[in-house]
């Protein structure tokens, strides 16, 4: 059997809360289920699974009826709680009809779904990505469909030598490829952190300091098992103090990552870009977005040029760097939860 | 839910009878995990006369040895052989489990629980009690037997649920009003049962006449307990001209098919309605013990589903081909 890459008991985003809509339904795939999401008359949100009880057929491809999905072939009825409520030419109704629901809750602009076990589904332990929805911060951001799995996302995110390669020209320079870093580790995180000192910045970062002259520059990869990387982010004006906590001479960004496995080769990659200067400037809003934006299309080319090439290398495996070592410790987080949830006979719920 | 196939051994460690009649099995399971919700039921593979036949049982949650799987049998008299044969079971034996399924999972979304358990019901509601406290929302259960002796599991609960469980025996004659329980409920409130056909048939009842909402009534059938006693009884065929001896260990469905007729079914619980049978004539009350036909429709007494339902005794002619379905309404 091969192991699956994903733990189940974990909270993973499953939309933007404005992807979700009243009246409409929206159809998405996580952790291989495919499953359809609505907000009900009062604005709460609902999901389940997207296939009839029944014959299987793709409930997201019916209607609704009031708080009610209808099932497009038959017209099987189901309420929120992915119960059946109305079956065709029947004057009762099978008590084993139903579809499953899942843990479903509003945070950080998210809507985060639970996948394992309901029982284990504490809104504690969302990831927080505050910066999100935090009113000293502000910024915005939007979904990539990457055909990669999950975690070649989070190896790109945990290690950022690869901007020198890759984002040359935006943010990449010869500078942090050679930078030193160090690692860190917790119960369900990884940090890694790299300061390069007295150097002249990027142009993005230039752009955003306006203020010419060499730069201190932090990179802080906060890893959050097991999907989410917020990335803390900016550079100060070089001996300003920034490297012992004085950022005031410098700009600071908190990317935000959260991607989500959607099957073994696919992920939904949500992430914003969020900034703590010039809150009320909304162009600066979409201009950090657009870059992102665009700085992202370069990793989502090479996170799925890799994902073909392991297809293509089904006899070869990865070997590591030192420049993985917060990928690996990533990884090995995940892998923790995924070993505890298979541990023995498992009673989900 | 769509039950997922195994094909994994279980090897017995523990067998002992736990009330009368009822008895505890717990297997080691071979090779790879298998995930087990609270209410769900695992299907075994039982020798019987030679064959395999199939059975379910809903898994017992005590709340030990998660790496083992564990289910109580109560002993059917009238059993078509499956629970004798979990019950020659002893320390070692191994048998196939072939299926993981729940026809109940547990819905979260509600503040507000009611669990009742009538006799081996109890089964699947030990794991359902103990994953809905588990979440710390508001538990209560109701747990009726015939007697102290005759109920299972009545320390393990009492230690998870305290003073949330209330134990009704109708040998002190403290059987449970299920009117007043249901009269006093709110619409939000979610209520899961299992157990004998007369007390889901009256919670059910009571539920509609208060108007509480259908989807919050969650309920599992066995369909082995009616409301009469499991006698042999006879059926004439019209279609064949014969006349069917039904053992009191047999199911009507059965005997048809194991005297060559043929009869359409599924999910042999009483639930789909699929193995309908006509019936002309009947010298004794029809024992409905399905959840497929409504009320008006058994009053017509006119048909039944064959899978589960039966005559106490006695003689009918049935036909088993050109049966109407659909709403009589």
């Amino acid at each position: 059997m091969t192991q699956r890459s994903f733990p189940l008991n974990a909270w993973y985003v499953a939309a933007w809360n404005y992807e979700v809509k009243k009246g409409a339904m929206l159809a998405r795939t996580i952790c291989e289920k495919p499953l359809v999401f609505y907000r009900k008359a009062d604005g709460t949100a609902v999901v389940m699974d997207d296939a009839c009880w029944h014959r299987l057929a793709p409930l997201s491809k019916g209607r609704l009826a009031g708080d009610n999905v209808v099932c497009p072939y038959h017209g099987l009825v189901y309420e929120p709680g992915g119960r059946c409520v109305h079956m065709p030419s029947q004057e009762t109704i099978n008590p084993s009809a139903a579809v499953r629901t899942y843990p479903l809750v509003e945070r950080h602009r998210y809507l985060w779904i639970w996948m394992g076990d309901p029982a284990l589904a504490d809104v504690d332990l969302v990831p927080d990505l505050h910066w999100n929805d935090d009113p000293e911060w502000t910024g915005d951001g939007t979904l990539i469909e990457l055909k990669a799995n999950y975690l070649l996302g989070i190896d790109n995110l945990m290690d950022l030598t690869h901007e020198t390669f890759v984002h040359d020209g935006s943010i990449g320079n010869d500078a942090v490829a050679e930078a030193p870093f160090s690692v860190t580790h917790g119960e369900r995180s990884a940090r890694v952190t790299r300061w390069i000192l007295n150097q002249d910045p990027p142009p993005f970062w230039g752009a955003q300091l306006g203020v010419p002259g060499p730069v201190d520059r932090w990179q802080i990869i906060n890893f959050l098992a097991p999907s989410s990387v917020a990335l803390d982010v900016g550079v100060a004006v070089a001996g300003t103090g920034a490297p012992g906590g004085n950022r005031s001479q410098g700009v600071n960004g908190y990317i935000v990552n959260s991607i989500t496995p959607a099957t073994e080769t696919t992920s939904h990659y949500f992430w914003s870009a969020n900034r703590n200067f010039k809150l009320g400037d909304m162009s600066l809003t979409t201009a950090w977005r657009n870059a992102v934006a665009g700085i992202f299309k370069q990793d989502e080319d090479i996170l799925e040029l890799q994902q073909e090439a392991i297809a293509r290398n089904p006899d070869k495996e990865f070997y590591d760097l030192n420049i993985d070592a917060g990928g690996m410790w990533a990884r090995r987080k995940v892998s923790e939860m995924i070993d505890a949830e298979t541990a023995g006979l498992r009673r989900v719920g | 839910m769509q039950a997922t196939q195994l094909n994994t051994t279980a090897t017995v460690v523990e067998t002992r009878e736990i009330a009368k009649g009822i008895r505890l099995l717990r297997f080691a399971i071979a090779g790879d995990p298998i995930s087990v919700e609270a209410g769900a039921h695992v299907t075994f593979a039982l020798p019987h006369d030679g064959q395999l036949i199939h059975r379910s049982y809903s898994v017992v949650d005590d709340g030990q040895g998660p790496d083992m799987l564990t289910v109580a049998v109560k002993l059917e008299p009238a059993s078509k052989g499956g629970s004798a044969a979990m019950w020659r079971l002893s320390v070692g034996d191994q048998i196939q489990l072939t299926g993981n399924d729940n026809s109940m999972p547990v819905s979260y979304g509600a503040q507000t629980y009611v669990v009742v358990a009538g006799g081996i019901g109890i089964t699947p509601m030990t794991g359902v009690a103990r994953t809905l406290r588990k979440t710390g929302k508001s538990v209560t259960m109701h747990y009726c037997a015939r007697a102290p002796e005759e109920a299972a599991f009545v320390d393990l609960m009492q230690d998870l649920l305290g003073d949330d469980l209330t134990l009704h025996y109708a040998s002190a004659g403290a059987t449970l009003d299920t009117k007043a329980l249901v009269a006093a409920l709110d619409r939000a409130t979610i209520l899961y049962m299992c157990g004998p056909m007369g007390l889901t048939e009256a919670i059910k009842s009571a539920w509609a006449e208060h108007g509480l909402p259908p989807q919050n009534l969650r309920y599992e059938t066995f369909g082995n307990s009616g409301t009469r006693p499991t006698r042999p009884f006879t059926v004439h065929v019209e279609e064949s001209d014969r006349t069917v001896e039904v053992g009191e260990g047999q199911t009507l469905l059965d005997a048809l098919l194991e005297s060559g007729h043929q009869v359409l079914s599924d999910c042999r619980k009483g639930e789909c309605g699929l193995c309908k049978v006509v019936v002309h004539a009947a010298d004794a009350e029809i024992d409905h013990r399905d959840v497929f036909l409504s009320d008006r429709e058994r009053a017509a007494a006119d048909c039944l589903c064959s899978c589960v339902s039966r005559l106490p005794g006695g003689h009918m002619s049935i036909r088993i081909d050109g049966i109407p379905h659909g709403r009589s309404d």
